[in-house]
């Protein structure tokens, strides 16, 4: 309770902090603009050259992608800043965080907030009303529920992912090339439905990243687009999310003591 | 660019061995680079599989030569990337303070920023373009182009690497004066992806974007290397190609050099 | 206070290699070494004390005080803090504790001051009139009353220092870490930051440990000195027995009545003339004051005499370089 109320102090001190910023707001939201118009744009010109991808057609696509974009801004505005870690490492000021009595994590966690992860929010939003309303989508409310809780889920395994990686800079000290390689990789894999990566992909991106959670399994069973039949495993998402928060907040706590012995 | 040959020659070779060193110590992050270029590599090729699949004979050219352009495109990215180029250290040094230091060598500073930025890029070439590329002809059973096509290539690659550096420089030239210049950084990085080829090739752009492409710089980037590379510019087409690069050279570097002389002025007079 | 026995500190180290092909090399393997940063050391600090901790950059200044803060784990030796282990119970001992970086700020960039101190306030759980009180005494003291409303990013290094250690001292803690907190700061702030901290220690009896390359700091405030080097305690003490013990050369200045020429004393050796000034160093053991000049002045015509006490700059560059 306590910790809520802090984070919640410490978003009040992030927001103080951006809005001395006026000009950076608004060409951070139009770049947001831009990039998700560029990867919408070329997905868009793959498929008006070709007409399907994998038995995908645009609009289904386009579903996928603000699926992912949805998620990826609850992420983005929270915990976009995760990769700052490694900076902090270097020059030592992650050492404040331990000598107050509240815990690192939050502290970390609270030190900032992003406003491009709005932009992709309101990205998804246009992008799923738009091709919901294209694919013609009857949910009754259970599969709204599902809908509404596996974004939730996909933004907490973004979320995971990138603490993991961040987390990583306890033991080499770099690691936002790590983090990098990680959010390229992810962003190629949520823009296509991942069937079309071959079996050895699938397996990596279902069992050792699993960022095909994110946003294509639950894509697969919301609009019906299994090879088959939907398997149960494929409703996964909310349980793949609390086990790698799970294996995060872990790896973090690791680091934590790890940093302790080894300083800088 | 005033410095003398013999200082530039030696200056090159300094900032060579010193980039390698530097990237050798980061072990984790120069093997992460390797793997992510293979997993990346692996994946546009299922892309470019997949869409010809369903149509083998849209995109112009035929599915082994799309998947060399794709291959391309990914292995490139390790030296032309805009977060290779001399910007980040620009905006560091202005964010420290310490810019002015750096203005007032006796050294031309775009020399100096060249030089640099030369010597992590033949490094990033020697050690993560050529292996992944050799390592990617052979799984993907890549075809290789004629002697005329491989020369035009490098040659390509050259002017390409110049083209970008300007853009990068002028990037952080801009730095100077807007201090915080994160998010201009990204929007220019999702133009280049767009425009320069890199993705998705220019010839199958429908028409106004086409046309757009055509009058930007980006495509001097990735598109005409590659398309050289898989022999799609050949002979007439391949010069033509190569003189809009050697014309974009000029323009950028005539633009860089205006644009330093005034923000330096700007610099100097607010004194940091 | 505080009880630090056979204290001991160990880092690995990456060793990166040299020679040809040094960088490939690197590329498939890595080779570490052990640095021993801080070398068994012991003392113990008793209430309301300040102490100076004094080395070369590197000594383990630094690590002693982040070992004694929490924020490092000792490789072998005990640490308490007030009866309580730093690292283990890191969250009681962060209650209890004050720890300024003179270097970076924990303050909030970008924020005006008084928001920085407000969610201090909630993680502290401060009491109302406590903070209150507090903030109505320190600001002044401090001369903070025209930046409290302005972020910590436009303010001066002085300013920035001032206000970090107003906010390490909001909840009244037991003791005060300062981590070369004087370093760029300018003459005037840096005496409201004496006077404060010394008021501050004499009205809460807080107990400060401070690590400095500032002599000053230490002649304002410290009564024990504690000089580390290479990670081993070599000296701890009160500040006259340090000058007694290692500031055993002193200097005789004599101007005589006229113009003479260089000459040499027993026990003396001369190290500076000028015009009819003449400097004399002498070691406190083997010859007195009144010796040499009594010697000196009944060869030639003295008009005029000083002794010089060695200063404790000059003592603890003595310290450093006898290593």
């Amino acid at each position: 309770m306590r910790n809520i109320r802090l984070y919640g102090q410490f978003l009040r001190m992030a927001v103080l902090g951006k809005v001395q910023y006026k000009a950076d707001f608004l060409v951070g939201i139009v770049s947001v603009l831009i990039l998700n118009a560029v990867n919408l744009s070329l997905i868009g010109i793959l498929v008006y050259n070709f007409n399907t991808l994998g038995d995908w057609n645009i609009w289904d696509l386009l579903f996928l992608y603000s699926f992912w974009m949805l998620s990826r801004g609850i992420y983005g505005v929270f915990f976009w800043h995760l990769s700052d870690l490694e900076e902090m490492i270097v020059s030592g000021t992650f050492d404040a965080y331990l000598v107050r009595p509240a815990s690192p994590f939050l502290q970390f966690i609270g030190k900032d907030i992003s406003y491009t992860g709005v932009g992709d929010f309101l990205v998804g939003l246009l992008g799923f009303i738009l091709a919901s309303a294209q694919i013609g989508l009857h949910w009754h409310i259970g599969q709204w529920v599902y809908f509404v809780i596996c974004v939730l889920s996909g933004a907490l395994i973004q979320v995971a992912i990138n603490w993991i990686g961040a987390s990583l800079c306890f033991w080499t000290t770099r690691s936002n090339a790590a983090m990098y390689i990680a959010e390229r990789f992810t962003v190629l894999m949520q823009q296509y439905p991942v069937n079309i990566f071959g079996k050895y992909f699938q397996v990596f991106v279902t069992c050792f990243l699993p960022v095909a959670f994110i946003n294509y399994y639950p894509s697969v069973v919301l609009l019906g687009k299994a090879v088959t039949k939907i398997q149960v495993w494929q409703y996964g998402a909310p349980v793949v999310a609390v086990l790698l928060l799970a294996i995060a907040a872990f790896i973090w706590t690791k680091g934590v003591k790890r940093y302790a012995g080894t300083g800088n | 660019m005033k410095a003398s040959n013999g200082v530039s020659l030696r200056t090159g070779t300094a900032f060579l061995r010193n980039e390698f060193y530097n990237m050798s110590i980061y072990r984790v992050s120069f093997w992460l680079n390797f793997i992510y270029t293979f997993l990346m590599m692996y994946s546009v090729g299922y892309v470019w599989r997949a869409l010809y699949a369903a149509n083998p004979s849209v995109a112009g050219v035929p599915l082994p030569q799309m998947i060399s352009y794709a291959v391309l495109g990914v292995a490139l990215e390790a030296i032309l990337h805009p977060r290779n180029g001399p910007q980040r250290y620009i905006m560091e040094q202005v964010r420290k303070g310490t810019i002015e230091m750096d203005i007032m060598k006796p050294i031309d500073f775009q020399f100096y920023m060249f030089a640099k930025n030369i010597g992590g890029i033949s490094v990033r070439f020697l050690f993560l373009v050529l292996p992944s590329l050799i390592v990617a002809f052979f799984l993907f059973s890549l075809e290789l182009p004629n002697l005329p096509a491989f020369l035009g290539f490098f040659c390509s690659l050259l002017f390409s690497v110049i083209v970008s550096f300007f853009l990068n420089f002028i990037l952080g030239l801009l730095s100077m004066v807007t201090m915080n210049i994160r998010n201009i950084n990204w929007g220019y990085n999702a133009l280049l992806r767009f425009f320069s080829g890199q993705m998705v090739p220019l010839w199958i752009f429908p028409g106004a974007l086409g046309v757009i492409s055509e009058i930007l710089p980006f495509r001097c980037i990735y598109s005409i290397p590659m398309s050289i590379y898989i022999g799609n510019d050949t002979g007439i087409d391949m010069l033509k190609a190569l003189g809009v690069q050697f014309a974009w050279i000029l323009v950028l570097w005539l633009a860089s050099r205006l644009l330093m002389k005034r923000v330096f002025t700007k610099v100097m007079i607010q004194g940091g | 206070m505080i009880e630090v026995s056979h204290l001991k500190k160990e880092f690995k180290i990456p060793i990166q290699k040299k020679g040809s092909f040094a960088a490939v090399r690197n590329l498939f393997s890595s080779e570490h070494t052990i640095k021993r940063a801080v070398d068994d050391i012991s003392f113990s600090v008793g209430d309301g004390e300040m102490i100076g901790f004094i080395g070369k950059n590197g000594a383990g200044k630094s690590t002693t005080i982040k070992m004694l803060s929490g924020i490092l784990q000792p490789t072998s030796g005990s640490v308490t803090v007030n009866g309580i282990h730093p690292f283990d119970q890191r969250m009681e001992n962060a209650r209890q504790i004050g720890v300024v970086f003179g270097q970076k700020t924990q303050l909030w960039w970008d924020v005006p001051l008084i928001e920085s101190y407000r969610l201090l306030r909630e993680i502290y759980q401060i009491d109302g009139a406590m903070y209150q009180k507090n903030l109505d005494r320190y600001i002044p003291m401090l001369g903070l009353e025209e930046v409290i409303n302005k972020p910590v990013r436009q303010m001066s290094l002085g300013q920035r220092v001032k206000s970090d250690i107003c906010a390490a001292l909001l909840h009244d803690p037991k003791i005060l870490f300062l981590d070369e907190p004087t370093i760029g700061v300018d003459v005037v702030s840096k005496k409201y930051l004496h006077d404060f901290i010394s008021e501050v220690n004499q009205e809460k009896g807080t107990t400060v440990l401070l690590t400095t390359h500032d002599m000053g700091d230490i002649e304002k405030l410290c009564s024990r000195v504690v000089v580390i080097d290479s990670g081993h305690l070599m000296y701890d003490g009160d500040l006259e027995s340090m000058v007694q013990k290692f500031g055993s050369v002193r200097s005789l200045m004599i101007e005589f009545e006229e113009p003479i020429a260089d000459f040499q004393v027993e026990n003396a050796q001369l190290t500076k003339s000028e015009g009819n000034r003449k400097w004399f160093s002498f070691h406190r053991t083997k010859v007195t004051p009144m010796e040499l000049i009594r010697f000196i002045g009944d060869k030639y015509p003295i008009h005029d005499i000083e002794i010089i006490e060695p200063d404790i700059e000059g003592i603890v560059r003595n310290l450093y370089e006898s290593k």
